[in-house]
């Protein structure tokens, strides 16, 4: 049971090297504003009401990587004991697999992984 | 990694960002506040020996899940400025009712004693795969179709989206 301390530990870096990458960038970036550059750029056009065009092919790549990763979720505490669960566990991830693979190969024919 | 100031310390900071969700005008900034309540939610199952759900918890929550939200929010941004306050008491009494039933089913099913039991010895990653491939072959596979038909209703909504 022990040994996860590293994992925590490793957690408290990230959060810390993440943190002072944001933090290091605000205190050091370069600050000149005035009021032209704040200003708002319109030509002509009256003020957009913050409205703008999102591809939903990011939210389709999002669904399908949510897909995958439950994948790995329920293939890892096969693998942790693989030997133990023998021949039926074996067949049994190999349905899930395969099964998660015609998804995917459905979502290729399909084009859904094309980036146009 | 058994102090209690550590749990004590994570419940605090878990509390905190949740309270944030909740209470952020900004649906945006409520939704990265929901990344901070995953990644802290990882950090107090650590302290409570479960390193399995804990690494679940960062990569299917703060990773997959996290990255969802944001982008649904991304991609109703337009639609999206209602007020997010006035459906605080309603909130609420759904989250009682919801407490109220989880609280019942743990302690009515024996079935979560003998899961805690599992957890506390050994590997987690070995016992939730015993568990799984054991008791609950037929719902794990179905696990399978549903992420199949999620997969499918993904793709068909995103291509009819185009045409």
């Amino acid at each position: 049971m022990s040994g996860y301390g590293e994992v925590m530990v490793a957690f408290i870096l990230f959060s810390v090297i993440f943190a002072g990458m944001v933090i290091m960038s605000r205190m050091l970036a370069p600050k000149n504003p005035y009021k032209e550059k704040l200003d708002l750029y319109e030509c002509g056009s009256p003020i957009l009401q913050g409205g703008y065009k999102m591809d939903i092919k990011y939210y389709l790549l999002a669904i399908m990587f949510t897909l995958f990763d439950i994948e790995i979720l329920f293939v890892v505490p096969w693998s942790v004991y693989a030997r133990g669960l023998g021949i039926i566990g074996f067949i049994e991830v190999s349905v899930f697999i395969i099964l998660l693979f015609a998804g995917y190969i459905y979502a290729y024919v399909k084009g859904a992984l094309k980036w146009q | 990694m058994n102090s209690p100031i550590l749990f004590y310390l994570l419940a605090f900071l878990l509390i905190g960002s949740s309270l944030m969700v909740v209470l952020s005008k900004d649906i945006y900034r409520a939704s990265f506040w929901l990344v901070g309540f995953f990644l802290f939610f990882a950090g107090l199952l650590l302290t409570l020996h479960a390193p399995f759900l804990a690494l679940t918890e960062i990569i299917v929550y703060s990773g997959a899940i996290a990255v969802m939200i944001i982008f649904a929010v991304m991609l109703t941004g337009k639609y999206a400025n209602f007020e997010l306050s006035g459906y605080s008491i309603a909130g609420v009494l759904i989250a009682a009712i919801f407490i109220i039933e989880i609280m019942l089913i743990i302690k009515d099913v024996p079935e979560f004693k003998n899961f805690a039991f599992a957890f506390a010895s050994g590997s987690n990653a070995r016992a939730v795969g015993i568990s799984l491939f054991s008791g609950y072959l037929f719902p794990f596979e179905i696990t399978a179709i549903l992420l199949l038909v999620a997969l499918f209703g993904a793709v068909v909504l995103a291509k009819r989206r185009k045409q």
